[in-house]
């Protein structure tokens, strides 16, 4: 039975409905044949899912987000990127790899992330003999850490569901993340000496000057991660609040300090984010009634029947969650993912002993795979529309990054402190 | 990201104006969160209080502005969705599987709208208010369900007419819209 809401799931997605509505279609159909609720049931799941102080950072950081790009100061955060990691082989790519963990740092959207640099990364990649599909897919991969660093639209979410704190899961992806752009890094260098690509000039954008002038023409950009975390640190705010000041933040530096957004871009600039929130918050409505539909179908209790009868331990556990995680993900949209698996596996997470900020850890760099899991990879797509590099040559060229990505959840998953190490400091849980 | 939205592609004229008008709303519900957001920080930190209907109002103008936009994004086709294989179908099998996936959206959208005024009128019957927002009626506070879910249906049904209406369509917007 618990198979019902996803076969209707999987094919409405290939007949092309949107996945909200897909999600919306797939459960309604399955409540009604098996006769599970009322019809006002839906109605009520539909407000009550939206309604949550804590989401309302999503519309804010997004809105921060939408402001820095039109006001192009990824253009910045590029620059300063190409000078921190140009003189490596293959120093275009490792730029790209370090700006969109930058860029990851002030917004929270690996859809965002991945379309800022898309364009400017994958065309300096291509001028510089770069394989067309390889660059779309670093990018693609890369951008997909925007939900590991904080902010991260993705922990906000799993922390309303939760009830976590955002700011121990914020502090919590910090070390993850670090590692994940480093591990690119390395692949994009040792693939650089493998294939000889060149290095930037030293003279030029590598020098210690122009080093020192990137960092100043982005250093506003740069004060807003630290401002993000400083805001969890102090306590004073909540997460709703941070990003309500990010958006402030952003909108400040974009008008006032660079220059570079004029008053009458602010309308279409909201307009977009608009539609950005109602896209999001559509597809976590449908979510959250799928969700429903499995609890009324009794997934919690059949997958700890599961747990129990072959005596799975919490590595086993989390193990077989990446497994169907994986699975699922290269159907389903990441946000959905999110929404729709964590009522169901969380509690069981926490009754197995797992710490729920580990486990959103966990969530969240399956999430990521998901993200650039063929056949359907969000951050893919992304890339595939906004280079025009056919989406048949970006998934050949993801696969190393799947991998790579597959090795750091198994860190993730052995290796808790990982995690827990900076929240336990910083933010010790009451 | 790239904005995809605010054209409506062959969509009649008032539909897209219709959605425009929409969004904007939605806009302007989302400045108002964030407006009433910024006012309790700047309250709370000179040492006062806005109370209770500083933390709903804005959740509420998150619930209004999903469901009085959803509609739009139909007819601006901003939904998120994955069309690989509607692609590879010659250009009839694209028209017919679109036009199955928005009438099944339809009514299933129809039936779930039932629901959605039972629970908006029993609201309105049993006189239930919201204490935190001004003793304003539940019924008033909820109406955004059904009205949202007809302005959705409507675009559907607009969708449909576009279809087969004669002449070039846009192609259909891929998965490069989520902010996920």
């Amino acid at each position: 039975m618990i198979a019902v809401p996803f076969i209707f799931l999987l094919i409405l997605i290939l007949i092309g409905m949107p996945i909200s509505f897909a999600l919306i279609v797939a459960s309604v159909a399955t409540l009604y044949w098996l006769g599970l609720a009322p019809i006002t049931f839906i109605p009520d799941v539909f407000a009550g899912s939206v309604q949550n102080f804590t989401l309302l950072a999503i519309p804010f950081f997004l809105l921060a987000a939408e402001l820095l790009s039109a006001g192009k100061l990824i253009d910045r955060v590029f620059d300063l990127a190409r000078a921190m990691v140009g003189r490596l082989r293959g120093g275009m790519g490792g730029a790209c790899v370090v700006a969109t963990g930058i860029f990851a740092g002030v917004q929270g959207s690996s859809a965002a992330d991945a379309a800022a640099i898309g364009k400017i990364g994958t065309a300096g990649m291509v001028r510089e003999g770069y394989r067309p599909g390889f660059s779309a897919a670093l990018i693609a991969a890369s951008g997909a850490t925007a939900i590991l660093i904080p902010p991260s639209i993705a922990m906000l979410i799993y922390a309303s569901m939760v009830n976590v704190s955002v700011g121990r899961m914020f502090f919590a992806g910090i070390v993850p993340g670090i590692i994940n752009v480093l591990a690119f890094l390395v692949f994009v260098a040792a693939r650089g000496h493998v294939y000889g690509w060149k290095r930037d000039d030293a003279n030029t954008i590598t020098s210690f000057s122009a080093r020192i002038a990137a960092l100043r023409r982005s250093f506003w950009v740069l004060m807003l991660p630290i401002f993000v975390l400083y805001g969890f640190y102090s306590g004073q705010l909540t997460a709703t609040e941070i990003s309500t000041a990010c958006a402030v933040y952003s909108a400040a530096v974009a008008l006032f300090v660079y220059r570079s957004l004029g008053w009458r871009d602010l309308w279409p600039t909201v307009m977009q984010t608009s539609r950005t929130t109602i896209n999001i918050f559509t597809i976590i409505a449908g979510a959250v009634l799928l969700s429903k539909v499995l609890t009324f179908l009794n997934a919690p209790q059949l997958i700890f029947g599961f747990i129990e009868s072959y005596h799975l331990n919490w590595w086993q556990f989390l193990i077989v969650v990446s497994a169907i995680m994986f699975i699922l993900g290269m159907f389903m949209e990441a946000v959905a993912l999110n929404v729709m698996t964590t009522p169901i596996l969380a509690p069981i997470a926490m009754k197995l002993g797992i710490d729920p900020v580990h486990y959103g850890i966990v969530l969240i760099f399956n999430i990521e795979i998901a993200l650039i899991t063929p056949p359907v990879g969000l951050n893919l797509f992304v890339l595939a529309g906004a280079t025009k590099v056919p989406l048949g040559a970006i998934y050949r060229e993801v696969v190393p990054f799947v991998l790579i990505l597959i090795a750091l959840l198994f860190m993730a998953i052995f290796f808790p402190q990982l995690s827990l190490w900076l929240p336990d400091r910083i933010l010790p849980a009451s | 990201m790239e904005d995809h939205g605010g054209e409506g592609g062959n969509a009649p004229a008032f539909v897209r104006w219709m959605a425009r008008i929409e969004v904007g709303i939605a806009s302007v519900l989302l400045l108002a969160a964030l407006v009433v957001t910024i006012v309790t920080i700047v309250e709370r930190n000179i040492g006062g209080s806005t109370g209770e209907w500083s933390l709903k109002l804005p959740e509420l103008g998150l619930m209004w502005l999903t469901f009085l936009g959803m509609g739009a994004l139909v007819t601006e086709r901003g939904h998120v969705s994955a069309d690989m294989l509607l692609r590879k179908m010659p250009p009839r099998g694209q028209q017919v599987a679109e036009t199955i996936s928005a009438l099944i959206t339809a009514a299933v959208f129809a039936l779930i709208l039932w629901g959605a005024i039972s629970i908006v009128k029993q609201q309105f019957d049993i006189g239930a208010t919201d204490d935190d927002l001004w003793d304003i009626p539940e019924g008033a506070l909820l109406c955004v369900l059904p009205i949202g879910l007809a302005i959705t249906i409507l675009h559907l049904a607009a969708e449909v007419w576009t279809i087969w209406r004669p002449g070039q369509r846009p192609p259909q917007q891929d998965l490069g819209h989520s902010g996920t």
